[in-house]
C-alpha cells in the first residue's frame, strides 16, 4: 500500500474533510485491555456512493478497511490492524424513513439510539425500540449487526433478529440489498427470499460495509410498571428468570449481581458482600394495554415468586422504580433508556472489559458458579449481568470488569481472567457474542465444527478475495 | 460539609449505602442538621440480615456495618417495611402488625424517622 497515493486518491472522492491523517489516537483503542493499534488514516464517507468509491480505491491500493461508528465496542473489533484504514461512519447518520404502519425504520449506520428516540418523540410516532445498555450515542446498526442484546430481547430475541434487511457495499464496491427490500418497496422482513442478511450478521465487517438497515420497531403499550426484586442467592434469580421468561409476563427481565448496586452508590470497587446481603437484583419491566392487564401481569409475577419461595428461594418484596427514585435519585439510571451507566463506562482508570456469552439457561447456575469463582480469585468484584432471551430459548451471561488501563499488571490480569471466563463458558456450551479476535484465535476457533470453519472461509474468500475487510476479525486462518 | 461518613465503603452493605445516601441528602436541610446534631446516640437498623449502626456524633453521622455493643435503639424489619418507614409510613401500625420490631428508645426512633424520611 502506497499511503500517499492512497490519501490523494481518497481525497479526490471524499474531499479533504473526508480523510483524516493526523491525531488518530481515538481510533487506536477502545475501553478494553486490548493493546492500541495505530491506523494509517481514517476516512469519513457521507454517502453510500462515497463508500462504494472508497472501497474500490482500497481494493486497488490493497488497503485494509475496518468500519467503525462510536468506537465503544469492548472487544477490539473496531481497532484496525496496524497501519489499516478506519472507515468512520458517523457522518452517515440519516434516518431515511420511519414507516409507522409497517413498524420499520430505514437508518444509516451513524444513527444513534438517542437520535432515533428523539425522532420518534418529535414526530409523535407511537412505536418503541429495544435499547442496549451501551451509551445513548452509540450506533443502532452496529449493535444489530453484532447481534447484541437489548431490553426487548426477552420478547423479540437478540438484536440481529430486529434487522429487516440491509443495503450493503460488498468488498468489490457492488451495492446489494438483502431481505424483502431486494424485491419490495417495503422492507418488511428478512424473508421469504434466501436470508442473505445473515452473511453480514456477526461477520464483524469481514463481508461488506452496511450503509442502510431496516430496523424493526414495535407498538408502545401505554401502561408500564418497572420493579426491582432483591434475591438472596443468584440461583434464585436464575430460576425466576427462567419461569418469568416461559410465562411471558414481562417485557424485560434482567439480573444484576450485588457489586453493581454498590457501584451505583459510588463505591468504585466493592470488595466484599455482607453475608446477609441479597446477591442479585432482578429488574422487571412490565408493559400492558390497560391498567387491568398491568395489574394481572404483576399478580402473575407475584405468583411466580411465591411458587419459587415455596421451593426454598428467598426474594424480598418487589420495590417499584418510583419508590427507589425517592430513596435515591441515582436509580434514574434505570428509569429510562437509552442510559449511560457512568459507574461502568466512566469508572476510575478508564478500563471496561467483559466476557459476554449467549448460552443455555439450563446451565446458568453452573456458569454462574464458575464465573464468580474465577473473578473472585482474580480479586475483581464479581459483576454478573444476565437475562433470558427470546422467551427463554437462551440467555445471556456476562461478566464485567472495570480496571486501570494505565496499569500493565491490571490489563494482564483482566486478560487472564477473561480467558478463563471464556474457556469456562465454552466448556458449558456458552458462546461469546461480539466475539473478540483473540477469543476466536485462541479459544473458539479450534472448537468450531470443521465444516463450519470451511464454509465460513469459503464465504469470506468469495466475497473478499483480497482479505481486506476487517482482516483482524474472525482470524481462523486459511480456508476458515 | 459532608455530614455522613460511610465507614469502609468497599465493604459496606447495601442497606448502609442506602441509609447513608438518604441521610446525606436530608442533612442538607439546616433544620434536620440541628435535629441530627442533638441526637448523640447509636441506632441499629436491621433489614432482613443486613445490619448497620448509625452513630450520631454531633456534627457528623457515621454509618458502620454490623452492630455495636450498646445501641440506644434498634429497628428491625424487611427491606420493604423499612422502605415504607422511610417513605413516610407510620411507626405504630407496622409495629402492631409485626412488620417492624423496635427496641430501646421509641422517642429516638421517632426522631430518626424524621431524618430518614424521603
Amino acid at each position: 500500500m502506497n499511503r500517499e497515493r492512497l490519501i490523494a486518491r481518497l481525497r479526490e472522492v471524499l474531499g479533504p474533510e473526508g480523510v483524516l491523517t493526523e491525531n488518530l489516537d481515538e481510533f487506536a483503542s477502545d475501553y478494553t485491555e486490548e493493546a492500541p493499534r495505530q491506523p494509517a488514516l481514517v476516512v469519513r464517507p457521507a454517502s453510500t456512493g462515497e463508500v462504494q468509491a472508497l472501497v474500490r480505491i482500497a481494493v486497488e491500493e490493497q488497503a485494509s478497511l475496518t468500519p467503525r461508528v462510536a468506537g465503544s465496542n469492548v472487544g477490539g473489533l473496531a481497532i484496525p490492524p496496524e497501519g489499516g484504514v478506519v472507515v468512520d461512519l458517523r457522518r452517515m447518520n440519516r434516518i431515511l424513513e420511519v414507516n409507522q404502519e409497517d413498524m420499520v425504520a430505514l437508518i444509516e449506520p451513524g444513527v444513534t439510539w438517542e437520535q432515533l428516540k428523539a425522532h420518534l418523540a418529535e414526530h409523535q410516532i407511537p412505536l418503541r425500540m429495544g435499547y442496549p445498555l451501551s451509551p445513548p450515542d452509540t450506533s443502532i446498526v452496529a449493535n444489530c449487526l453484532l447481534d447484541g442484546l437489548g431490553n426487548l430481547s426477552l420478547r423479540y430475541g437478540a438484536m440481529a433478529d430486529w434487522i429487516g434487511g440491509l443495503e450493503v457495499v460488498l468488498p468489490d464496491g457492488t451495492l446489494c440489498r438483502t431481505g424483502a427490500g431486494a424485491a419490495s418497496p417495503i422492507w418488511f422482513g428478512r424473508g421469504p427470499l434466501p436470508d442473505l442478511t445473515g452473511l453480514f450478521v456477526s461477520a464483524q465487517g469481514t463481508t461488506g460495509i452496511v450503509t442502510t438497515m431496516a430496523f424493526q420497531l414495535w407498538p408502545q403499550p401505554p401502561f408500564r410498571r418497572r420493579t426491582f426484586v432483591l434475591v438472596h442467592d443468584r440461583n434464585g434469580a436464575f430460576s425466576a428468570m427462567r419461569e418469568l421468561a416461559r410465562r411471558m409476563v414481562c417485557d424485560d427481565v434482567g439480573g444484576l449481581s450485588w457489586p453493581t448496586g454498590k457501584m451505583l452508590f459510588g463505591v468504585d470497587r466493592p470488595l466484599e458482600r455482607d453475608p446477609g446481603e441479597p446477591e442479585f437484583f432482578l429488574y422487571l419491566d412490565i408493559g400492558a394495554w390497560s391498567q387491568r392487564e398491568l395489574t394481572l401481569r404483576f399478580e402473575l409475577v407475584q405468583e411466580v415468586l411465591e411458587e419459587l419461595r415455596a421451593g426454598g428461594f428467598r426474594y424480598e418484596e418487589p420495590l417499584d422504580l418510583p419508590t427507589l427514585l425517592r430513596l435515591n435519585p441515582l436509580f434514574a439510571k434505570f428509569a429510562d433508556f437509552p442510559t449511560r451507566l457512568e459507574f461502568l463506562v466512566d469508572a476510575p482508570g478508564g478500563g471496561l472489559s467483559w466476557v459476554g456469552t449467549y448460552g443455555p439457561m439450563s446451565r446458568f447456575e453452573a456458569y454462574g458458579d464458575r464465573g464468580v469463582e474465577i473473578m473472585e480469585r482474580q480479586r475483581m468484584p464479581p459483576i454478573v449481568v444476565s437475562r433470558p432471551m427470546k422467551g427463554g430459548h437462551f440467555g445471556v451471561m456476562r461478566f464485567i470488569s472495570t480496571f486501570d488501563k494505565q496499569s500493565a499488571e491490571e490489563r494482564a490480569r483482566v486478560r487472564t481472567m477473561n480467558r478463563e471466563l471464556v474457556l469456562a463458558g465454552l466448556e458449558l456450551g456458552f458462546i461469546p457474542y461480539k466475539t473478540p479476535p483473540w477469543v476466536v484465535a485462541e479459544l473458539l476457533g479450534p472448537r468450531l465444527d470443521p465444516g463450519f470453519r470451511t464454509l465460513l472461509g469459503r464465504v469470506r474468500a468469495a466475497l473478499d478475495p483480497h482479505g481486506l475487510m476487517s482482516p483482524h476479525c474472525w482470524p481462523l486462518g486459511g480456508e476458515g | 460539609m459532608a455530614w455522613v461518613t460511610i465507614d469502609d465503603p468497599p465493604r459496606m452493605n447495601l442497606l448502609g449505602l442506602i441509609l447513608g445516601s438518604v441521610l446525606e441528602r436530608n442533612l442538607q436541610q439546616p433544620a434536620l442538621q440541628r435535629r441530627a446534631t442533638s441526637l448523640r446516640a447509636e441506632v441499629l437498623v436491621q433489614a432482613g440480615e443486613m445490619v448497620v449502626t448509625l452513630a450520631f456524633e454531633g456534627a457528623k453521622v457515621v454509618v458502620r456495618r454490623g452492630r455495636t455493643a450498646r445501641p440506644k435503639a434498634s429497628v428491625r424489619g424487611s427491606l420493604g417495611a423499612l422502605t415504607d418507614f422511610a417513605l413516610g409510613g407510620g411507626l405504630v401500625g407496622p409495629v402492631l402488625r409485626g412488620r417492624l420490631k423496635p427496641r430501646g428508645s421509641l422517642l429516638l426512633l421517632l426522631r430518626l424517622r424524621k431524618l430518614l424520611q424521603v
